[in-house]
């Protein structure tokens, strides 16, 4: 026995080989924050695989702290229903294990309850939500930001210097101040000169061109380097992040399938939708029947101008939509499923759009162009608004998009998480002995101030050492999200081990790999608390 | 003169709702919507449970659900086990005297209420094993009634059993005799252990074992051997520095490496469960090591006990007892990380619930059985967590640990 457990530690030692991290991977990724492609090394993966836990961790832990603390408050509050809310939330999520939860919100709430498809519930400023992800309108560095970085640092650098002098002054003083709201202005003030400047001088590399694919219906920014004015993906280098502008004079649009009448939000009406194109985009918008016999007893309203809209019979021969038009006489229920084909035809279409990181985007595909449309290339900018390029269609290439399995398992660990939170956060300020309260309203100080000047220095001596292990666990369990199919580090290393077989090495590699994670989110962490405690006496 | 009448407190119930509900304007919209708000959630959630749900699937495979692919000639074994271990904890229920001694008792009654119903149920549903149930009941209330009534006789011998009982366990669910047999003695292996069964067997046996190897490995992290100071302190910071999956996934990649042999995957998890265990174990008695003051130690010494007698018998004991509360803590988290043990191809409730989810019957459902499965899974770890952390609590408060 003894002999076996040395002689297999020796064969460890053996295939502990880390060769295998510059082989090729051979397998996608479904999350890349960072350039990936099967043709990238076992290292790559790994490395986007850690980008992929510290996307979850981070928003994780300050969503949960909020969270957390408005539970505690909820609970210490005078309201009896508010607390009893927050006592039983806290007492049924945190007695129920995490991957149940995960599973709750991937297979049971969001991938079966949200919208699917082209379905997806769209928000004010371009949003969408489906059942595979939310895509949402962001903000991403363009061709200025270098340009632009100078003036960034310097603000930076002149903000902490304000910092420090006006941090000094005041204690010279010895009266109460404030020292963030000069160092603030001085960098948004900073700021924002550095963006006016650098939107004026900055350009794109030597030879950046657009492409427009219509067949794809697809954009592409590129530098043309084999200078033939077309792209080719093998020559040509794709650039992301390029504001263009596509303009449409006039075209048509075909919806021929009669899947696309689809019951919206189980109206009766018969629906239809042109998910190309959004509401006040352009000019005109005209949609009419293939068939001359269906146009002569159907009719075409819109309820979402020209994006949706439904059909309805003309009982009444008057030309314009009726109440009760929408539904079949006889048997109530809309005219769906019928071979109706439309066409819409469309006039003075014009969008604003920004290529996505792999330097392409979509827009709405035309089936028939009466004029040629144009793709005009805009001036570079240090930073550009993205939004969903296709509305209903996450993978247009614009905007920052969170899948479906990223959503689930951040508000998973958020929801349970934040029980705990709560709890600490609760102990915390309970713990602060009500002679400080009472006191400091004897002075005079406000409910307001009494809890942000008193109570809450005091509590966060008992709160922050907790805290930090709650931190410290939201991060590790971010590694169950491989049961929501999420590619963290842990889910990706285990698929590594099963492709490259270097069981060892991947093991050592997940230990360190987390050791290091909670080594330094611990250091930023323990440092904070040393901060805090010198508060105290 | 007229002694005057003490003020009453005013205790009516318009009184108690201007109070806790409608003191102000602003309070008062808040509970207004707070209180359509969760009617409307227990509205959503009682028409689902009572009136949409389709709880055949689920029923059907109750016993997939508790014991998996335990013969089902053989199921008095397990039911065994539950006899005999509700036998000696109503021995101990029965003997312990009043303060934390309640709390037991206390818990020892919510766990009859639950076998009562479970009995009730069995008696109509589940003619194999309806007997046994009410086995339990006569046996658990029989070893309450003989602690109660012969305390001296039954406390040394209880405590033997106490410590025997893992053995005893283990002995009964895997069997001796070849497994082909038909011996009603035969070797159940342990791929055919699952559901329920496993997650009360792996997180029991984890935080059994799991015990005296975190109390060595707090007390190595206080040795003054810089040596065994270092690998304790090197072997908790590392074992807690990465998730318990992660460990799991380890264990079933390494463990057969080292020995050189293909241990069952039960005993792999298992081994991770113990070592992880046995971490934060190792933690959570450090700080009650450190919360025993010196001059315990020192007193121990100036009576000339030595330095082992004094960690044995003054210390430990003062450290164990202010950590009870943070060790109930760790089961049950401990309890309900053993879902994890889903990702090495064990079937816990966690994957077998998964798996009745994906039988052929359960997708002809319309809607599927997820929700039901959710449902099913989410109320057996809720209810004995809770149980727990009530009993917890009210340990901590008889401890007086909570208070200053």
């Amino acid at each position: 026995m003894l002999r076996n457990v040395v002689s297999g530690i020796q064969r460890l030692g053996i295939s502990a080989d880390f060769g295998f991290l510059g082989e090729r991977a051979g397998f996608d990724i479904s999350e890349v924050p960072i350039p990936y492609t099967a043709d990238d090394s076992f290292g790559r993966a790994m490395l986007v695989a850690i980008v992929n836990t510290l996307k979850v961790a981070l928003p994780g832990v300050a969503l949960a702290t909020l969270l957390g603390i408005g539970l505690a408050l909820m609970r210490l509050s005078s309201n009896w229903i508010l607390r009893q809310i927050a006592t039983v939330y806290i007492e049924t999520i945190r007695n129920i294990p995490l991957v149940i939860i995960i599973f709750l919100f991937f297979t049971v709430l969001f991938v079966p309850g949200l919208p699917r498809g082209r379905n997806a519930m769209m928000f004010w400023g371009g949003g969408l939500l489906n059942n595979s992800g939310w895509a949402l309108p962001w903000l991403f560095p363009g061709a200025g930001f270098r340009s632009w970085l100078p003036w960034l640092v310097a603000g930076l650098i002149v903000a902490a210097a304000i910092l420090v002098v006006r941090r000094i002054q005041i204690v010279r003083s010895e009266r109460p101040g404030n020292p963030w709201p000069p160092a603030l202005v001085a960098l948004a003030l900073i700021g924002a000169v550095g963006y006016f400047v650098a939107s004026l001088n900055s350009s794109y590399p030597a030879n950046l061109q657009i492409d427009f694919n219509p067949s794809r219906a697809r954009i592409t920014s590129y530098i043309d380097i084999d200078e033939n004015g077309e792209f080719s993906s093998r020559v040509d280098r794709a650039v992301g992040y390029v504001p263009v502008r596509f303009v449409l004079g006039a075209g048509t649009v075909r919806r021929e399938f009669p899947d696309s009448f689809v019951e919206l939000r189980r109206t009766v009406y018969s629906t239809f939708r042109f998910p190309l194109i959004r509401e006040r985009e352009v000019e005109s918008a005209s949609p009419r029947f293939v068939d001359e016999g269906l146009a002569a007893s159907f009719g075409i309203e819109f309820t979402n101008y020209p994006s949706i809209g439904f059909i309805y019979q003309d009982r009444n021969r008057n030309g314009s939509y009726d109440r009760g038009e929408e539904a079949d006489a006889e048997t109530g229920k809309g005219f769906d499923g019928g071979d109706y084909r439309l066409v819409l035809d469309v006039t003075g279409f014009e969008r604003r759009l920004v290529t996505g990181r792999e330097g392409e985007v979509r827009v709405p595909r035309f089936d028939e162009f009466v004029t040629e449309p144009r793709v005009e290339l805009l001036a570079a900018a240090p930073l550009l608004l993205s939004r969903p390029s296709i509305p209903g269609n996450l993978s247009g290439g614009g905007g920052l998009i969170l899948t479906v399995a990223y959503l689930a398992l951040v508000v998973a660990l958020v929801v349970y998480t934040s029980t705990f939170i709560a709890e600490i956060v609760r102990g915390g300020i309970l713990s602060v002995a009500k002679g400080q309260t009472e006191a400091a309203k004897a002075l005079g100080l406000s409910g307001s101030q009494t809890f942000r000047l008193v109570v809450f220095p005091q509590a966060m001596r008992v709160i922050v050492p907790p805290m930090i292990s709650q931190y410290l666990n939201l991060t590790k369990n971010s590694s169950l999200g491989v049961f929501a199919a999420y590619p963290d580090f842990f889910a990706v290393s285990a698929v590594i081990a099963n492709q490259s077989g270097a069981s060892v090495p991947i093991v050592l590699t997940l230990i360190v790999g987390y050791l290091a994670i909670s080594l330094s989110f611990s250091l930023i962490l323990n440092w904070y608390n040393e901060r805090v405690k010198l508060v105290d006496r | 003169m007229a002694a005057k009448r003490p003020l009453q407190s005013r205790v009516g119930a318009a009184d108690w709702l201007r109070t806790n509900l409608f003191s102000n304007w602003w309070n008062t919209i808040v509970s207004l919507l707070s209180i359509a708000l969760s009617l409307w959630l227990l509205f959503v959630f009682a028409k689902f449970l009572f009136i949409d749900a389709n709880w055949d699937r689920v029923w059907a495979n109750l016993r997939l659900l508790t014991v998996f692919r335990y013969p089902a000639d053989l199921l008095w074994r397990p039911m065994l086990v539950i006899v005999f271990l509700m036998t000696l904890f109503g021995a101990s229920a029965g003997l312990s005297g009043e303060g934390t001694g309640a709390i037991l008792r206390n818990t020892f009654r919510w766990l009859m209420g639950l076998i009562g119903l479970i009995a009730l149920i069995s008696l109509f549903a589940f003619p194999a094993v309806r007997i046994w149930w009410l086995l339990v009941i006569v046996f658990a209330l029989g070893g309450y009634r003989l602690g109660r009534h012969f305390p001296a006789p039954v406390s040394r011998p209880l405590a033997w059993l106490w410590g025997a009982s893992w053995i005893v366990t283990l002995l009964i669910l895997y069997g001796v005799g070849p497994e082909e047999s038909s011996s009603p003695f035969r070797l159940v292996p342990a791929t055919l252990w699952g559901g329920i069964l496993l997650t009360f067997f792996l997180s029991i046996t984890g935080i059994v074992v799991s015990f005296p190897l975190g109390i060595a490995l707090a007390l190595g992290r206080q040795s003054r051997l810089p040596i065994i100071k270092g690998i304790c302190t090197s072997f908790i910071e590392i074992v807690r520095g990465a998730p318990l999956i992660s460990w799991l996934f380890i264990a079933s990649l390494v463990l057969p490496l080292i020995i050189g042999a293909n241990p069952p995957a039960i005993w792999r998890a298992q081994v991770a469960i113990i070592l992880f265990a046995a971490a934060y174990l190792a933690e959570n008695v450090r700080g009650g090591l450190q919360s025993v003051p010196r001059g315990q130690t020192e007193a121990s010494r100036a009576l000339g006990m030595s330095g082992w007698d004094t960690t044995r018998l003054i210390v430990l004991p003062q450290a164990l007892r202010a950590v009870i509360p943070a060790i109930v803590g760790l089961f049950i988290g401990l309890f309900k990380d053993t879902s994890l043990v889903t990702i090495v191809g064990l079937s816990d409730l966690f994957a077998v619930g998964i798996t009745v989810t994906n039988q052929p019957e359960s997708l002809l459902v319309t809607g599927g059985v997820t929700r039901e499965a959710f449902i099913f899974m989410a109320l057996f770890f809720w209810f004995f967590s809770y149980r727990m952390s009530v009993a917890s609590r009210q340990l901590e408060r008889q401890l007086g640990l909570g208070e200053r």
